[in-house]
């Protein structure tokens, strides 16, 4: 049997534990550092999670055990939550949903933090230029992450199903594509604005 | 309640556990995809933080070792699954030296961060006050952020990882380093780096125009 080095498994720990990193990370530096866009952004992926556990529930209820990996071990290799159950459900992935949720919640904000049209400002001014800046390099970096993190996790990895990483990725899109026009909804340019660089165009609107 | 016992309570203590670290990825991870620069100086002080806690805490381990246990680094008292991970790959012995008199790392990264976000209201106030920022979302993240500094004191205490005297002492080193570090940071850099809510700055901009 070959041995796992040291730095497979640590970079396997970074991996593994992901979407638990970016929502209790945004839940917390948002509380601490009075973001309360990243509240609301982290609050949506508990949201989603619920969400997520409530349809592999059903799935288990009408489909049975089609698709759940058996094992302790494969519990403790693959699912984000500790869990004393011997089995771990594939379908759909909790991982690839959340993980895209907020992928593609960043995706979004960063688009329309380089799009968006500045009001009462020259397109070329410095603080423009910045905003444009910040947005195209979120972009990449989003796109590149994406690629290299979440493509292999889904097709060459051992704890992901095809139909599973499928169902969880739409889910988690959808999810997080709408949890942003949501958000937009309730406070325009500001609720929304992971990114922190819109609110200049709407000073005095977070409010409680 | 088997769905409340086995995932809700579960979840919230394994990631209660393994916090700091969690906040040391997220903040690097987040840092990156949101392209924040302040965000990065934020990582850098924690990370100065947690180095600097771990050497006072090597002295005073040095001076006084009465009371020092061997830890496993896969106990529920280790910080995180880069801990895990990380002692393994510096060493073959996974155990950790714990000393009841050195100072929590766990609590000084959380002390860091409330304190972080104390020094930005005090960097900030005009622009607070200039309403810039409304004052209710800043009072209520305020409160929330002292319970959870208060809950993860009693957290770390009720679970026996820490003693009265290591928790305290890493939350005064943690809040020392936050608030003096944002407040020294802010004004070199003229409130730059520290601008994590991406506000316009009003000294900058009077400049600007005049």
């Amino acid at each position: 049997m070959q041995q796992t080095t040291p730095v497979v498994e640590l970079l396997s720990g970074i991996y593994r534990f992901l979407p638990n990193t970016l929502t209790a990370s945004l839940i917390v530096l948002g509380i601490f550092l009075g973001k309360i866009s990243w509240i609301l952004v982290g609050l949506g992926g508990v949201g989603l999670t619920i969400l997520i556990a409530f349809f592999q529930y059903g799935k288990l209820k009408f489909a049975g055990t089609y698709g759940s990996l058996p094992g302790a071990a494969a519990v403790s290799a693959c699912s984000i939550m500790p869990s004393t159950s011997q089995s771990f459900e594939t379908i759909p992935s909790l991982w690839m949903a959340t993980a895209l949720f907020y992928m593609t919640y960043i995706l979004k904000n960063a688009i329309t933090v380089y799009t968006k049209r500045p009001k009462g400002a020259r397109s070329d001014s410095l603080t423009v230029q910045h905003r444009k800046g910040v947005g195209i390099v979120s972009i990449i970096t989003t796109v590149i992450l994406l690629a290299f993190l979440i493509i292999p996790r889904a097709f060459w990895s051992q704890c992901e199903s095809i139909m599973g990483a499928v169902l969880g990725g739409a889910l988690g899109i959808a999810f997080g594509y709408f949890w942003w026009l949501l958000l937009d909804l309730c406070g325009p340019d500001v609720y929304p604005d992971i990114h922190g660089v819109m609110i200049g165009l709407r000073p005095g609107s977070v409010a409680t | 309640m088997a769905i409340w016992t086995e995932y809700v309570v579960a979840t919230f203590i394994h990631n209660s556990q393994i916090l700091p670290e969690t906040i040391m990825c997220g903040i690097i991870l987040l840092s990156i995809l949101l392209a924040s620069q302040p965000l990065v100086a934020v990582a850098i002080g924690v990370a100065v933080t947690q180095i600097m806690t771990q050497g006072i805490g090597r002295v005073i381990m040095g001076k006084t070792p009465e009371g020092a246990q061997l830890r496993s680094a896969l106990d529920g008292c280790s910080t995180g699954f880069v801990g895990k991970s990380w002692a393994r790959l510096l060493g073959k012995d996974p155990q950790l030296l714990w000393n009841p008199n050195a100072p929590s790392v766990f609590m000084a990264t959380i002390a860091f961060f409330s304190a972080w976000g104390i020094a930005l209201q005090q960097i900030y106030k005009d622009e607070i006050n200039a309403g810039i920022m409304k004052k209710p979302a800043l009072v209520a993240t305020m409160v929330l952020s002292f319970l959870v500094l208060v809950l993860a004191f009693c957290f770390r205490i009720y679970t026996g990882c820490e003693s009265y005297l290591s928790a305290i002492g890493g939350t005064v080193i943690g809040f020392l380093f936050g608030f003096l570090g944002c407040i020294a940071l802010g004004y070199a850099t003229d409130r730059k780096a520290t601008n994590i809510w991406g506000i316009p700055l009003l000294r900058r901009k009077a400049k600007g125009k005049r």
